[in-house]
């Protein structure tokens, strides 16, 4: 095919996507190998603006979500090739906080103006339903929303309870689960998960998680994270999934608003045994996620993950396809374990937002508007969480944690 | 190659699609054009321009040079970070690259003579490779406490063997440093034009040392690139580091106001970080500096960033879908050289 018949493939292709018509795989797939990145950005924007329009001022408004990233525990039995955060069973590294570290956690998280914990760990070879459904109970006991356990570890509750999925997402939401988390995806294809995560859940056990939340009414988030051993083909196929599963979730709720409420996808930080992997750049990060908000269409908010990417390109993501800054991150753990280390204070997220053309909201789990309690200097955060301001933030490490075979036992 | 139409119907939409022709020519872009591409407060706008422009500049190709910095001796050197590399002047034996940098903090009151013996000392370690060191503000200071004229001292650096000169962030090029600049083009050095910026800071002073980077550019034709320079890095914090998208647009800006005059518009990866350096490379750059040359690379760990080697430079180049070619400090295609 020469270069005219190209162009106008793409062209074709991009403006199918902004009319809001579907793109089919091997659009996307060409879309990803051959478009211009500003062409892939200016279309996903397009589509954005199509999703979410202005504020009252003409402002397009971005919104973000004042939480904190809770790592309850590190052990796990996954041994994923990429990750440097977890400890392996029976290992002097695990750890598992105490509900002192966690109660700690909550209500500074709270006196920070958040109304939100996301609450992750790994899959445990021990801990069943029970042990969880107690963990949740005492987080919901403050009050806040609990965003909590991957796919990978409600598949790995069911496996040790001996219940069916359905019956063990019940059990969790009965207890206080009240959206379940997109970690774990990676890249959703059975080829992906093998070269990285050969022992975490299949691509169909993940889905099938959110399926049966859906089907309960309950709200999740996907994920994705690539540039690691994945194919290009692969991440098409992912967001394929992805769509898929949105389809049912919105068929099933008879045009209400239902699955998944949000999109992210990041960067892979190469660590541990793919540690010769060189980390992809930003073009690569923003490429894949313009052709993502081209291709799940059915899913309506998109996340900036200035986490990985740091604020600059997180900024620039604004400018393809996302309309969510995502977290705060009072806490993170697990990218930062990696050799990342981004944080944001409320002002400074407010700063980034307006600074790349768009209006700052602080929103809610379900992409509600909520009254910022705008925080504007760490004096005034440390005033508000009735601490030193070089406290604040502080890995998980620095709280009181029990050893993991201790809380095994409990 | 041929656009793709959503990029021309973005720059219509921002009230630019009369700048549309004239930028894929590369033609120069008066500053009342640029007052508009500023106005527009469309990123995506200004960069497809830019990109336009870089297009009919230099195809796809991305030049890169590759590193080897140098702590000379008697300059104190602060601790860096782990992206960074350098080496003792007496150890730069066998070490490919196609570039040598001077690194460290020279004093103020650093003697001419002893910025001879550095530039001296790293000529005959290397001799193989051109030599980037100090920035127009070091210059100026080595004038002042010399009592030498700027022609005088670029004049010994020159002869002692020093090929192009350095840069700082925020480096811009105000009156002085478009004076040195001039001077230096008239010793017969080729050198980067620096085009500093502050966060909130693309407003009409930026304008001016565009134009008056413009001035020079087109009376000497010196200007190897343009680069532009935030004052604050990558490291710093929101409130007080410029915008990931007030960075692209300096450099679109930058890429529509001297594309015509210079043989590359340049990111610093280093400066502005290096993934958003790669992102760039589709708003008007065609030169990434960054890579840098190793004795031995240490093994990447997970407890830290990791410095930035010419493979993963080749590699942002390439995702964004261009073709790397190595450059030296000249900006000549050269193959690296590890000086055996």
């Amino acid at each position: 095919m020469d270069e005219t018949n190209d162009t106008a493939r793409i062209d074709d292709a991009l403006a199918r996507a902004v009319r809001g018509e579907r793109l089919t795989p091997e659009d996307a797939l060409y879309l990803l190998e051959e478009a211009d990145l500003l062409a892939l950005g200016a279309a996903a924007h397009a589509v954005r603006m199509r999703l979410h329009g202005t504020g009252a001022d003409g402002v397009p408004v971005v919104t973000y979500i004042v939480d904190r990233n809770v790592n309850y525990s590190n052990v796990c039995d996954s041994y994923c090739k990429f990750c440097s955060f977890y400890a392996a069973p029976g290992s002097r590294n695990g750890y598992v906080l105490s509900r002192a570290a966690l109660a700690k956690k909550i209500e500074e998280t709270k006196a920070l103006g958040g109304g939100q914990i996301l609450m992750q760990g790994g899959t445990h070879p021990e801990w069943d339903v029970a042990w969880y459904a107690e963990l949740l109970s005492f987080c919901k006991s403050f009050g806040i929303h609990v965003h909590a356990l991957s796919s990978p570890e409600i598949h790995k509750i069911a496996e040790v309870s001996g219940l069916s999925l359905r019956d063990t997402i019940v059990h969790l939401r009965d207890a206080g689960l009240d959206s379940i988390p997109g970690g774990g995806a990676e890249v959703l294809t059975d080829y992906a998960r093998g070269e990285i995560s050969p022992q975490k859940c299949t691509t169909d056990e993940w889905l099938a998680v959110h399926r049966e939340a859906h089907a309960l009414g309950m709200r999740t988030t996907a994920t994705m994270m690539l540039g690691h051993r994945e194919r290009l083909v692969d991440r098409i196929e992912h967001l394929d999934r992805i769509r898929d599963v949105q389809d049912e979730a919105l068929a099933a709720a008879r045009g209400e608003d239902a699955g998944f409420t949000a999109f992210i996808c990041w960067l892979f930080q190469p660590t541990h045994v793919l540690k010769n992997d060189e980390p992809r750049g930003g073009s690569e990060y923003l490429r894949t996620l313009a052709v993502s908000r081209l291709y799940l269409q059915n899913v309506r908010n998109f996340q900036s993950s200035w986490v990985t990417m740091g604020p600059k390109v997180g900024q620039m993501a604004l400018w393809f396809g996302c309309n969510d800054m995502g977290s705060t991150m009072i806490e993170e753990n697990v990218v930062s374990s990696a050799g990342v280390q981004y944080r944001m204070l409320s002002s400074e997220i407010h700063s980034v937002i307006r600074a790349a053309g768009f209006r700052p909201q602080e929103r809610n789990f379900y992409y509600e508007p909520v009254q910022a309690r705008f925080l504007d200097s760490p004096e005034r955060l440390a005033e508000i969480a009735g601490q030193d301001p070089k406290n604040l933030a502080l890995p998980a490490e620095s709280f009181d944690q029990v050893p993991a075979s201790v809380a095994t036992r409990r | 190659m041929s656009r793709e139409r959503i990029l021309r119907d973005t720059v219509t939409a921002a009230g630019l699609g009369d700048l549309w022709d004239r930028a894929s020519r590369g033609a120069r872009l008066p500053r009342a054009d640029l007052e508009r591409v500023i106005a527009c407060a469309n990123p995506l706008a200004a960069a497809a321009l830019a990109d336009a422009a870089r297009e009919q500049r230099s195809g796809v190709v991305v030049t890169h040079p590759w590193t080897l910095r140098v702590r000379a001796p008697g300059v104190p050197f602060a601790a860096e970070d782990g992206t960074r590399v350098s080496h003792a002047a007496d150890a730069l034996a066998g070490i490919p690259a196609t570039e040598a940098q001077i690194v460290g903090a020279p004093p103020a009151d650093l003697a001419l003579g002893l910025a001879v013996e550095m530039v001296r000392t790293v000529k005959v370690a290397r001799p193989d490779l051109t030599l980037r060191a100090f920035s127009s503000t070091c210059i100026q200071a080595l004038a002042d406490t010399a009592g030498a004229s700027l022609a005088a001292v670029l004049g010994e650096l020159r002869q002692a063997g020093l090929d192009t000169l350095d840069w700082e962030p925020g480096d811009g090029l105000d009156e002085h440093a478009a004076a040195l600049h001039r001077s230096a083009h008239e010793q017969g050095f080729e050198t980067t034009a620096p085009l500093g910026y502050r966060k909130d800071g693309l407003d009409g002073a930026f304008l001016d040392r565009l134009d008056a980077a413009r001035d020079v550019a087109e009376d000497t034709g010196r200007f190897l690139a343009a680069l532009p320079l935030p004052v604050c890095t990558e490291g710093a914090g929101p409130l007080t580091g410029s915008a990931g998208t007030e960075d692209a647009l300096a450099c679109a800006l930058t890429a529509l106001a001297l594309g015509h005059a210079v043989k590359r518009i340049a990111v610093d990866a280093h400066v502005v970080g290096h993934k958003l350096g790669a992102v760039l490379l589709s708003c008007g750059a065609d030169d990434f500096v960054g890579a840098q040359a190793a004795a031995a690379w240490a093994p990447p760990t997970s407890d830290g960033p990791r410095p930035l080697n010419p493979d993963r430079v080749r590699r942002y180049v390439i995702e964004a879908r261009r073709s790397p070619a190595l450059r030296d400090g000249l900006h000549r295609a050269c193959e690296a050289s590890s000086g055996a």
